[in-house]
């Protein structure tokens, strides 16, 4: 009673006094919330619905696509930081050239990229391999699966797919040089293999 | 010390409202790039909140004792509450990133200085609290009992 009391007689110091405890308990509360809306951010930002294909043309070329879809269901704008493309196939009884790539793109800060927020973006690369080079690689490939009994064609070698996307939420700021954890708490990053999947 | 059931309850009171001040500014100074509004791990303005923290347990409590403990509780309050706030999300999606290891390793080891800050701020605040107090009871007098005219 006699502290209802005192703060009755200095009701202004005290309606002050909660005024100032109440916006930093808003500003926390607030702050929270967003600390809890960007980590599950990084849980529910996805790559799916991931598809490739090799089609072998009449003129001896191959034609690789692939299209992934970025599924953003988050509270945040995803401005793409970094989106890379990459299709090859490895030979494993070569020793050197074992890799012979297939397809590649990357896409940087500058192209500004942005995947709105509760929206979904599809991703579709193409690739042309008519280099003779790359192609005798394949058709080596080819030759070589005969002999082991496994008759692959060029249209179904197995080539792999990687997808790597590096994207920073909303507005936030994300250039520390010190404190890295600050960029890494507002940064999704996403790959996909198709290796991993076959 | 003495601690009556009115002055617990004083010291109870203060502690929780200042409490909040306590916490927005240790997580502030863990997320400065995601709190709203952020003081970007300015120690100076981080002092001058905590002053403005500590000034009340100076104006409301007159003894001395009395007004260092509240500053004590509060900030042990608003330090908790800040790791209340930082364990949200964990408690949310991943439980097993509660662990000792990983608080240690983020959270104490960033914002454990701040503890001195804060008290520091706080009991700079209490003493100008007692100070404005001291010189308002003073002023009130004097219009109460104002001086004979000679």
């Amino acid at each position: 009673m006699a502290l209802l009391k005192s703060a009755k007689e200095h009701w202004f110091s005290v309606t002050l006094y909660a005024l100032f405890s109440a916006f930093f308990l808003v500003a926390g509360v607030l702050s929270a919330s967003t600390y809890v809306s960007v980590v599950s951010t990084q849980n529910k930002v996805l790559l799916e619905n991931a598809s490739f294909s090799a089609d072998e043309l009449e003129n001896g070329s191959v034609e690789i696509t692939f299209s992934i879809d970025l599924v953003n269901p988050s509270r945040y704008d995803l401005k793409m930081q970094s989106i890379v493309w990459e299709a090859f196939v490895t030979n494993g009884t070569s020793g050197t050239g074992w890799y012979i790539p297939v397809g590649s793109a990357y896409t940087g800060p500058t192209s500004y990229v942005e995947v709105p927020s509760g929206d979904t973006m599809t991703f579709s690369y193409s690739s042309l391999v008519s280099d003779p080079e790359t192609l005798a690689k394949l058709n080596g490939l080819v030759n070589y699966s005969a002999l082991e009994g496994e008759h692959l064609t060029l249209e179904t070698l197995p080539y792999i797919h990687e997808f790597y996307t590096v994207a920073w939420m909303g507005d936030f700021k994300h250039d520390y040089l010190r404190e890295m954890y600050l960029n890494e708490i507002v940064k999704v990053q996403l790959e996909y293999s198709s290796e991993a999947v076959t | 010390m003495r601690l009556g059931r009115e002055d617990a309850k004083k010291v109870m009171a203060i502690s929780l409202m200042s409490a909040p001040p306590i916490a927005f500014m240790a997580f502030d100074f863990m997320f400065p790039n995601i709190t709203t509004p952020s003081m970007n791990k300015e120690m100076l303005v981080m002092l001058a909140v905590s002053v403005l923290a500590g000034i009340p347990s100076g104006y409301f409590n007159s003894r001395v004792d009395l007004a260092m403990l509240s500053v004590i509780a509060y900030t042990a309050i608003g330090y908790i509450l800040a790791v209340v706030y930082y364990s949200t999300p964990f408690t949310l999606y991943d439980i097993e990133l509660i662990l000792p290891g990983f608080y240690y390793a983020l959270f104490f080891r960033f914002t454990i200085i701040m503890l001195f800050i804060f008290v520091l701020g706080g009991f700079m605040g209490t003493v100008f609290g007692q100070l404005v107090r001291d010189s308002m009871k003073k002023e009130m007098t004097k219009l109460t009992f104002p001086p004979r005219e000679e």
